[in-house]
Formats: C-alpha cells, structure tokens, sequence
C-alpha cells in the first residue's frame, strides 16, 4: 500500500527537522527548506477565527506551488536530501503510523466518502484540527505534528508527531483513537484493526476523490489486481525512525529490511478475504510483495558494498513517475522516470524541470519495504490491536536505536543473501514463525531478535520493554493474532465471518 | 473537601487566562495591585534542553511582593470582579480527585509510591515538577496540574477548555496516562467519594506544611474535619461569568441546585468496610467540618449580594496561614480583616498582598465558592463517565440564559431553610428527598432537562454526557444505592469488591 500523505507528514517532519538538523546544506536545498519553514511558521502564527477554522487549501505536498529555484536540481541536491535527514543520536524520534478500516455498526458495511467527511468535520470541530482540503473535498486533518489523511479505500490514517519515548507514542494513539471513537460511535461507525479487508470485495470499496488516487488506480492496474487491493484494502501500522550518519543509515537499512519478514510474521493480522480464510497469515504482506515490482520489493542493492544515499537516488530515479503537482493540479506522468524529468523531457509538461517538493513526492509514490526519506520507514507490519500498534514502534527502537543490538542482528544476518532474504519475504506471508531460513524455524530467530530489541529498550532505561509484552506472547506460542482468528472463525464463530469485526473493533 | 493546594494550582490556570486577556486588550482590568503582581510573575519560561522543575509550592509566587500601597478592601472587591469575562471567553475547568491503592492489599499508597508515580509520569509524559522543598507535590504540564490532597487523593485539575468534547478527552488521556505507569507499580485508583474501606489512621499523610496547620486546627471547630481531609474525593467544574449580575444569578443557581449534583452523583455510601447510612457520605461530611468556612450561604439570596459581600463575608472567615519565605506560618484563629489592619499575632505589623488574599479564598469551602470564576463544588468522585457527567450538567444550566432564567424562576421562591433542608437530607435520602409535594427526583428530571436543552442550544452536541446522569433521573436510583444493592447482593457484604467496580 501506498502512503501518499506521508508527504505532508513528511513535511511537518521536514521542518523540526530542519530546526534539529546540524548538518550544512546546499544552497538550493537551504532556499527550498526556508520556503518551507516561512509558510509554516507563517501557518502555525496565523490567528484562528473563533467562528470558522481555519482551512489549509492544500494537499499532501506542503508547497501549494513549487517555487522556481534559479538553478536546475542536480543528482547532488537529491542525495543531499537524505543527508539532510542525518542528526546526532539524542535527537532521534520515534514518528508511529497506523491505518484502520471505517465500518458502519449495524450493516458491518465500509464507510463512504460522505460518512467520512462527515467524520473528519466533526473531530476538526471538537478537538480543534485544522481541515486539510482538495478543492472542495476535506480529505485529511492536521493538529500540531500529528495529521489525520485518508488512504484510497479510505483508511483511515493517523501519521503521529516525532516523539522521544514509546510511552509518549502509546499515549498519542490512545489520544486518537479516543477522539475517533467518540465521534464515530455518534455516527454508527466502528474501526477496524486488521491488515486486510475480512469480508467485502474491491467493488464494495467506495474510493475517495483525491485525484491523485485516480492516476495511482489507472497507472497501478495494469500491474494486476495485487496493486490495487494493495491500494484499497490494506491496513499497515509503520514507525519511521532517524539515523546519525551514511553508515548508520546502511546498517540500519540492512538490519530492518532483513528483518521485515519477520516484523510481517510476528504482527500477521489478515487471514481473511471476502468472508472466508485466504491460506494467508498476512494476505497484506503478500499482496504488497506482488505489487508493482519497479517501485516495491526488498531492494537488494541494500547489501552491496557499494550502497550508501547515492545508490537509493539512482533507484529512485529510475523508479517510474506517477504524477507532478503543478497550480494545485495533479497531473499524469505515467512512465517516465524522474530520471526524465531531470532531463526536461516530460512530455506532460515540456521543458520543466523538477523542484525539490516534485522530488519529495515522488519519493512517497516508491513502496519498498523499509522506504529511505530523510528518516527510515518500517513498513511491513498488519495492523491490529491497540497493544500490537505500540508493540511495533518498541520492536524496532529496541534493535535500531542500541548499537549493540543493531551489532547483533547485524552479525546474525551477515551471511544471509538477498535470495534468503526474498525467499523470506515470499514465504512469510504463508507459513509464518514456522518459515525455515537458513536452517532454523523463522520462530527461533524471534526468539533472539525479540531479547535483542528487549535488551536494547532496557538500555534506554526509559522502562519502555512492557510494550513488547504482546510479542513474548506470539513468540512464546507461535500463535500470531492471524492464528488466533483462524482459530475463533473455526470454532466458536462457525466459520461466520462477521464477529471478527467486533473482535477487533477498536 | 480540603482544596487548598487545588485551588492555588487553580489560580495558577486562571492567573495564565488572565494573562493572555490582558495581553490581548492591553489593557489592565484591576487595579495597580493585580497589575504589578501580574508583571512580577508571568508564566515561567520552559528551559530548552532541559526538564524544569517548579521550586514552588502551589502559590506561584515564591514570595509575596509587598505592593507599595496597602491593600484596601476595594481591591479585595476588584480582584473578583477582575474574574468577569464576555461570554466567549468563558472556558470549562474540571477538576477530580481519586483514590490511589495497592492492588493486593487495597491499602492506601503511601507517599513515596506517589513520589515515584509521580516522577515517573513526568518523566514519561513530559511534565514538570512542583517541588516543595526536596519533595515532589505535583506536576505541571501547560495549563493542567496534578496535585495532592492531604491524604494522597490524586487530583487533576484541568485546563480551562471551550467545549465539554475537550474535556472528557483531557480526563480520558490523563487516566490513561497515571494508569500506564500506576500498573507498572501494582496500584490503582478508585472513583468513589469517600474512601470505602479504611480508617483515619491507616491513612499516611502528604508531607505539605499548610496540611500541618490544617490537621491541627480542624478538630478545634468540627468533628468531622480530618475525615474530610484525608478521606473524601470530589469532582467538581470551575466556570466563569460576564459580569457582577451575571455571577450572582450563577451563584444563587449553583447554591440552590447544588444538593441535586449531590443526590446525582452520589457515590459514598461506604465507611471502614460497611454501609454508612448515607448515600454521599462526602456531602455529610462538609455539614461538620468548620461552619464558619463551609456552607450554603444564605447572604448569597439578600438583595444586597455581590462582590463585595462575597469580600465581607471572606474578610471575617478564621485564617489558617500566612505564607513567607517558602514557610506556611500558622496564623489560624484570626481573620484577614485583622490582617487587613496589620493585627496578625503570627506576624506583627505585616500587612496582606493579594497574593495572600488568593490563598485565604482557597481556604473557605462553601458548596459554591467565588473566586475569579465560581467552583461547582457538591459532587462526589466517580467513575470516568461520571466525570464528564458533572461538567456538562452545570455548563448546560449555567452557560446558556435560557436554562439559567429557567432555573432561578424555578427555585426563586425556595426559602433559605428549605434549601438547607435539602442540603442536610440529600447525603441521607438522595433523590427520595421529599420536597414540598413530590420528591427531589422530580425536581431533578426539570433540571435535567434545562441541563440537556441549554447543552443543546450551545450546539457542540454536547448532550450526550449527561447520559449517565439521565439513568439516575429516570431510576431515582444513586450511583450510591446501587453500589450498596451489590454490597448486599453478590458481594455478601463485602466491600472490598468496590475497589474492582470503581476501577478506573
């Protein structure tokens, strides 16, 4: 699945960042970062109607309209992006995503687009966020650091602010899912944890009108009905998370994209597909591998010698273009490369060349399995349970954020291959914790990295280990939450689809 | 229900208000007094980098300015009236107490395991300290403090916030909050009015200097002081008014309607571990503490009410301590009109700031009690719904004209006895109160209605949190009465399942 909205998450990011960061940067970078810092200073300072809200009149990408920099991007401005992102350790945060399915009570029906505006309306006026619209269509909120957005199948995002501990991130969702709860009770509406739709069929899914979902749908299909249930009826929960330097970047990129399978299997959460059992643990893991295979994967180039910020800019380039934002308009790129677009030679629009905000969206358009920005993002979790979004955020500030633990898992994967590594990641969604690699149960290598992330917590002494208390558990059992469906739905449910909706309603 | 420390930490919310309206108007709307005293203190600057910690106890002024002029009891009447604000700037300041325990033993926790519960809430949820001297008495965090009371009764007091929605979301992130990190320490907290299961004497004491001074005088004017110290919770809703007018229809609203929050929200009917013979035992309690400082206030319905009798009617109330040099001195048995004259005993020849006029206020406990705003104070503590349930009843009765006309027609012509009738009866028969020729349950669904209508007319959908009390209405059954039929029923009589169903 794709999170287009991360952009302007990315964006509210970008600027604290750019307060934190003390790293140098490039001219053209430091004029579009002032851009950016001087509209949302200026946003944040503007004094608020008491009778109406204040409206933000833009979408995902922060800059409404890219500002025409005087000289063209070169290879350079993009790798210094990344670089950009590099900060000292005690500046590091922990910035927690999560996506859940709107469901109407009584008919267990997935929520439209006018129940949903209704929803987001009425949480902007009670807890005081600000609307964030597309034309005439409110398609996200923003309060602070946090932001509300909706995915294609309007799933139902919370992007959370960077925050230092697990206990704040724990706290936050909570907050959230208080505040969603309370207006959609009101409404007859209830969330859904899973990682994958149970029960309805991609034609019950209403979409939402953002245009950019339009030209995802249109481009993404030919790549097959992977891509767009992908899109539509998926439901992940992410952490993204900082690095002090290139080095730290790579092992930290080798560490999590080795051990996403094992993320994938530890959190499965999506058994089901249109009432019934799918043969899948995690049938959202294994969608998203059969995506569009140009722009999705486990990026192999990750471990070789060569790779550092330049290798990711060389993939990214070559990574097919969706769309360019131009006078609040989306427009269709479909298959040229921003390779081409450096280039001027887009044909949708001839002689431009991109900007650093055209760079940045772009970048949210790829779906790897651990997605470098100016921070990494862990990506291959199902969501569920309220204990469960906490419990992923603690998974991987454990063994990313101790040097030790990150030494540990580094060593233990030293010798794997990419081939061992795909081979994983294709086999996860099946057969889970019992997935052999390299001549252990998948099981037994969880047991060790899930003392390691423990370890790595406790090193923080900020108590923060009771939060992978729920992982023990799947470990200890090898009974992952999509098991324990399988489970209810065989015997107390009489293979009946619909109680899985109040068993994981939020 | 001592609030001393409460109310302090109140000022300090409703000082930052006042601030920010002055600020916005440029204009000072006491006298020099409050103008001087406002620029000696402006809210503390958060040091980057760095936790702060608050060297101060609850006054948020360490020491008191000596104002070059002595105060005159017109800047007494002016630092009420100070407290008047149009009706768009009027906010909602919740405030709860609850009970901390050992989830084994049930026994009340001890000071150190609030010292730890409170320090590591601060560390984890990024509040600040409120030391007083070497030891933690409370956290900070924007404009909502937590604080205790003198035998550890865990109290948030709230920010002051614009809709009843923000609220319920503010107790819901708080509880959640103290419960991450109480778990982790095997302790819980109780939504009950009094404490259920244990004695006095089982209960430690906070280690606050005003509480020292407090515990040795209540004895001398009531015999049911200490309990009310040490053994009762309360939740209660701070709301402003827009003028002098304005604040007496409030007030003589709050006061007469108050025993009906009593009988609604009872939830007292336990003492060391059996029934007590009442349903709000916290209420019956107050009827004993210091009548010269608790109440219903009868000058409140003369024609002649308004700031300033409000000011004489505090001017004569006993003083408990003066503040000085980070030291409570014991100044109890003399009043701050004596103070006003330079005649304090405990400090010779010293005159009063208004500093020292804030902290007396937060020493009189009558069942409605002015200050800038007007505290709704006759609730017993309860569970989580319940304190969301106190707001939205006196905001819907209070905040909108309509409801407000409604309610002082309604009780106009109720007689001074009769409401004290009602406030000795309601903690023993609740809503089965007999009034004139029906009983108070029946008052109580008229009131609940204009509560529901003028909740309504402010059109925040707001209604929906009165359900929990529409449920007593329509029964005539107290949150108390129920408790005490499981007390009967399947607990067989034994209290200690209470600590489980009031679990927040």
């Amino acid at each position: 699945m794709g999170s287009l909205d991360l952009k302007w998450n990315s964006s509210g990011c970008m600027v604290l960042r750019k307060v934190e960061s003390t790293k140098t940067k490039g001219e053209d970078m430091s004029s579009l970062c002032g851009s950016s810092a001087y509209l949302y200073k200026r946003r944040g300072r503007r004094i608020r109607c008491r009778e109406q809200r204040v409206n933000i009149v833009a979408t995902g990408p922060a800059i409404d309209h890219a500002p025409v920099i005087a000289k063209p991007l070169t290879k350079d401005d993009l790798i210094d992006y990344f670089v950009s992102g590099c900060k000292p350790k005690h500046n590091w945060r922990i910035g927690t995503e999560h996506e859940k399915f709107g469901f109407e009570l009584k008919t267990l029906r997935p929520i439209n687009y006018k129940q949903i505006s209704a929803l987001l309306n009425r949480i902007a006026t009670r807890f005081d966020w600000e609307k964030i619209m597309e034309g005439d269509n409110i398609i996200g909120l923003k309060n602070g650091k946090q932001s509300i957005s909706l995915e294609p199948g309007g799933q139902f995002e919370l992007s959370g602010m960077p925050l230092k501990t697990l206990h704040q991130t724990c706290d936050e969702i909570n907050s959230h899912l208080y505040q969603a709860k309370t207006v959609a009770e009101e409404m007859g509406i209830g969330f859904l944890g899973l990682g994958f739709q149970p029960k309805w069929r991609l034609e019950d899914i209403p979409g939402v009108p953002k245009v950019r979902y339009n030209i995802m749908q249109n481009h993404l299909g030919k790549f097959g009905s992977p891509t767009i249930e992908s899109l539509f009826m998926t439901c992940s929960v992410q952490v993204n998370l900082d690095f002090s330097s290139e080095a730290d970047m790579i092992k930290k990129m080798r560490a999590s994209i080795a051990l996403q399978p094992l993320a994938a299997a530890l959190f499965a959460n999506s058994p089901f597909k249109e009432g019934v059992p799918n043969g899948y643990l995690t049938i959202r893991s294994h969608r998203v591998g059969q995506m569009d295979k140009s722009r999705a994967g486990i990026l192999p180039f990750v471990f070789y010698d060569t790779f550092g910020f330049e290798k990711y800019v060389d993939y990214a380039l070559d990574v097919p273009m969706l769309f360019v934002y131009r006078k609040n308009k989306y427009i269709d790129c479909r298959g040229m490369s921003f390779r081409d677009f450096m280039a001027g030679k887009l044909p949708v629009i001839p002689g431009q060349v991109p900007t650093l905000g055209d760079w940045e969206n772009h970048l949210t358009t790829i779906f790897p399995e651990v997605r470098l920005k100016r921070y990494m993002e862990m990506r291959g979790a199902d969501d569920g349970p309220l204990e469960m979004l906490c419990a992923l955020p603690a998974f991987w500030v454990g063994l990313l954020y101790d040097e030790v633990s990150l030494q540990n898992v580094l060593d233990m994967i030293a010798d794997w291959t990419p081939e061992d590594i795909q081979n994983l990641r294709n086999k996860v969604p099946i057969t889970g914790l019992t997935t052999p690699v390299q001549g252990r149960l998948l099981q037994h290598i969880a047991e060790d990295t899930l003392k390691w992330a423990k370890d790595g917590l406790d090193r923080r002494c900020l108590n923060e280990s009771v939060f992978l208390d729920p992982l023990k558990e799947v470990v200890g059992t090898g009974l992952t939450q999509a098991d324990k469906l399988l489970e209810m739905y065989n015997n107390k449910w009489g293979n009946n689809i619909d109680p899985v909706f109040r068993e994981r309603c939020y | 229900m001592a609030v001393v420390s409460r109310s302090a930490t109140t000022y300090t919310r409703h000082y930052l208000i006042r601030h920010e309206f002055d600020r916005k108007t440029k204009t000072c709307v006491a006298n020099n007094s409050l103008c001087y005293s406002a620029k000696k203190a402006p809210p503390p600057q958060r040091i980057v980098g760095g936790r702060r910690v608050i060297v101060a106890a609850s006054p948020p002024t360490e020491d008191a300015v000596v104002a070059t002029d002595p105060l005159t009891k017109q800047d007494l009447v002016d630092y009420l009236a100070s407290g008047c604000k149009p009706k768009d700037k009027w906010r909602i300041g919740t405030e709860h107490e609850k009970f901390g325990f050992e989830i084994g033993s049930l026994r009340p926790m001890k000071y150190d395991q609030i010292a730890e519960l409170l320090n590591g809430i601060a560390e984890r949820f990024d509040w600040d300290k409120v030391m007083e001297g070497d030891k933690i008495i409370g956290l900070k965090q924007g404009k909502q403090s937590i604080s205790l009371e003198p035998g550890g009764q865990f109290e948030l007091s709230g920010a002051p916030l614009e809709t009843l929605h923000q609220t319920c979301a503010e107790v819901n992130s708080h509880l959640y909050q103290v419960k991450a990190v109480a778990e982790e320490m095997g302790i819980g907290f109780l939504g009950i009015g009094f404490q259920p299961k244990w004695g006095i004497k089982d209960i430690p004491i906070m280690p606050k200097g005003r509480y020292d001074i407090m515990r040795n005088y209540m004895p001398k004017v009531g015999s049911l002081g200490l309990d009310m110290m040490f053994r009762t919770c309360t939740v209660q809703v701070n709301l402003d008014f827009s003028s002098e007018a304005d604040m007496i229809k409030k007030f003589r609203a709050g006061l007469a309607l108050q025993p009906i929050a009593t009988a609604l929200f009872a939830n007292s009917p336990f003492k060391e571990g059996k029934p007590n013979g009442f349903v709000s035992m916290r209420s019956h309690i107050w009827t004993d503490t210091d009548k010269d400082r608790t109440g219903m206030l009868p000058f409140v319905f003369d024609d002649s009410f308004g700031f300033e009798q409000y000011v004489d009617y505090a001017l004569d109330v006993p003083m408990y301590f003066v503040y000085r040099k980070n030291r409570y001195i014991d100044c109890t048995g003399k009043t701050f009109r004596d103070f006003l004259a330079g005649r304090l005993p405990c400090i010779p020849g010293e005159l009063p700031t208004l500093n020292d006029w804030e902290n007396h206020l937060t020493t009189i406990f009558p069942e409605v009690r002015l200050k800038r705003y007007l505290e709704m104070r006759g609730a017993d503590g309860g569970p989580w719904r319940r304190l969301c349930a106190l707001p939205a009843f006196w905001v819907g009765l209070l905040y909108d004209e309509l409801s407000l006309k409604s309610v002082l027609d309604m009780t106009a012509d109720w007689t001074p006895e009769e409401r004290q009738m009602l406030r000795n009866k309601v903690p023993v028969t609740g809503l089965k109160t007999p009034f004139r020729d029906g009983l108070l349950k029946h008052v109580a669904e008229d009131v609940l209605k204009l509560a529901k209508d003028g909740l309504e007319r402010r059109g925040f959908k707001e209604s929906g949190f009165l359900n929990e009390v529409a449920e007593v209405v329509r029964t005539g059954v107290t949150p108390a009465e129920r408790l005490l039929e499981l007390y009967h029923g399947k607990w067989e009589q034994s209290v200690d399942h209470v600590f489980e169903e009031l679990l927040y």
